[in-house]
């Protein structure tokens, strides 16, 4: 049996290259891509302690990650639609004034 | 140790094809996505070594399914595929990154290995007990714990339910409403889930103490049934399903002998119908070979469920005794990660933020359908424009064919389908 340490330490290492993806990347969608990869490398934490535990709780609180992360990607992407329409761009540095 | 291995490559796998979503070495994004489906079949993979497998399936559903098609669509949408080459702009950037991910790998994994996480133990949960009332002529009882009422009028026949107690030795005193009390003592350990079955007739109650397994029916589609002999003294009994009543060939002994005061060996059974029979000794009689003891028809056994049978003598009107058998159920629990237990949890438990993750659900679709809506800056002018034509759409496309077109004949489908339904008759 794989020691739960070693599960952390490969969700930490995914999460690491997740933080690292929304700091340096300057493509909206990449850094939307870089979250997803920083919310699943905390689901397989919270898979590794449920077993650590023997507790189903969880996988529970990572179902809910699941289901947050979909809203999320869905309001996110859309607005990246939008404002490509208006900016022609999902370049993040170009967005950096409030104003539509 | 092959454990191991296949986490070593998965890991690895996952890793890499991370770094190659957030590096992009081919500068296109369709690419970056597909190493982000990728990593997160790793992940799946990953659960399903880690006892979650409905995790697993939400995850490839859901995550390498919904979201990355939505990824995807969007990309190819935007026609962003070509990422920006001059994103990098300044020289130092990756040498700075690798540092700030290196330190903060260390401040996040050391506190990690040195956490000892191995040496703890999870305490021992508190343990559980019932008590069973199965004393002939015993009037409804009291059941108290150190003087710590747990039931009260429990009637012949009947259980309480499990009361959660802290380890530890007990004195449990039984008050029949016109009798003296009874007391015995029990030692409760940590983890453990036991019946307490008060049984014997008149005033010689005795009692025994049955564990209970509420842990996982290990065979799918079975229930785990206990025996308890409280009836016969003198012989053991069995229990025996005759089977189908057209063939006597078919029956069963699935506990045989059990003596009084004593239990069975849990025998796991797959649900169904069955012609359950309770009779002295072993010797099986005909399917029509009376006596039995207690004879349970057609009785319908369900699946996943813990049953503790108890034989015990009932008193009838005349006087006589006669023998009655009653099974205490209780839901064997989910196999663990399974979708059994998490819906039992999530339904049961975690109501509440379910139904919150529902209302954000809506929410996100009422701001999806809100941001996503054509307004383009100029919009509204063009549909001006247009609503200028004041001609019906009819006389521009008559002037433009050079005939009238809304006096087609259109009375060419009807008839049609009449035809048809001649032919058809």
């Amino acid at each position: 049996m794989v020691q739960t340490e070693m599960y952390i330490l490969l969700s930490a290492i995914l999460f690491v290259l997740g933080v690292m993806g929304v700091l340096f990347r300057r493509n909206a969608i990449i850094v939307f891509m870089s979250v997803e990869l920083m919310l699943n490398a905390t689901n397989l934490a919270l898979a590794a302690f449920a077993r650590h535990w023997g507790m189903e709780s969880g996988h529970l609180f990572a179902f809910f990650v699941i289901t947050v992360a979909a809203a999320e990607v869905a309001v996110g992407l859309a607005l990246i639609v939008a404002i490509f329409r208006t900016k022609h761009s999902i370049n993040i540095d170009e967005l950096h004034q409030m104003q539509g | 140790m092959t454990e191991v291995v296949l986490f070593g490559i998965v890991g690895l796998i996952a890793v890499a094809a991370a770094a190659f979503m957030v590096i992009s070495p081919t500068k296109n994004a369709v690419h970056s996505a597909l190493a982000l489906v990728l990593t997160m079949g790793c992940l799946a993979f990953l659960f399903l070594m880690l006892d979650a497998p409905f995790l697993a399936m939400i995850q490839i559903t859901v995550y390498a399914g919904a979201i990355m098609v939505l990824f995807l669509f969007v990309i190819m949408l935007l026609g962003a595929e070509k990422l920006d080459v001059r994103e990098t702009r300044f020289p130092w950037l990756p040498v700075f990154g690798l540092v700030l991910a290196v330190l903060l790998l260390l401040v996040i994994g050391l506190p990690i290995l040195n956490s000892g996480l191995n040496v703890m133990e999870p305490v021992a949960a508190t343990p559980l007990v019932r008590v069973i009332n199965a004393a002939t002529d015993m009037a409804p009882v009291e059941v108290a714990f150190n003087d710590q009422t747990v039931a009260s009028d429990l009637a012949f026949g009947s259980a309480s339910e499990f009361v959660q107690v802290p380890a530890g030795d007990y004195s449990v005193t039984l008050t029949p409403q016109d009798g003296a009390p009874i007391t015995t003592s029990v030692s409760l350990e940590g983890g453990t889930t036991q019946s307490l079955i008060a049984y014997g007739e008149g005033d010689a109650v005795t009692f025994a103490v049955v564990p209970d397994d509420l842990s996982t029916v290990s065979e799918a589609r079975t229930s785990r049934i206990v025996v308890f002999n409280a009836y016969d003294p003198e012989n053991p009994i069995s229990l025996v399903d005759f089977g189908s009543s057209f063939s006597a060939t078919d029956t069963t002994t699935y506990a045989g002998e059990v003596a009084y005061g004593a239990y069975s060996e849990p025998v796991l059974v797959p649900e169904g119908t069955y012609d359950f029979a309770y009779i002295t000794g072993a010797d099986v009689p005909d399917v029509d070979g009376e006596p039995v003891l207690y004879r349970n028809r057609e009785y319908e056994l369900p699946r996943d469920e813990s049953q503790l049978v108890v034989v015990m003598p009932e008193r009838l009107f005349d006087g006589s005794l006669r023998a009655a058998a009653a099974p205490f159920v209780d839901n064997a629990r989910a196999s663990f990660g399974g979708p059994r237990a998490i819906g039992t949890l999530l339904f049961i438990d975690y109501m509440m933020p379910f139904q919150m993750l529902a209302m954000l659900l809506l929410a996100a679709m009422v701001g999806v359908i809100v941001l996503t809506r054509h307004h383009i800056p100029g919009a509204k002018e063009r549909i001006n424009v247009r609503r200028r034509v004041s001609r019906p759409l009819t006389n521009v496309i008559a002037s433009q064919v050079g005939h009238e077109v809304a006096e087609e004949t259109p009375s060419q489908l009807p008839a049609q389908t009449e035809q048809h339904e001649t032919a058809g008759d």
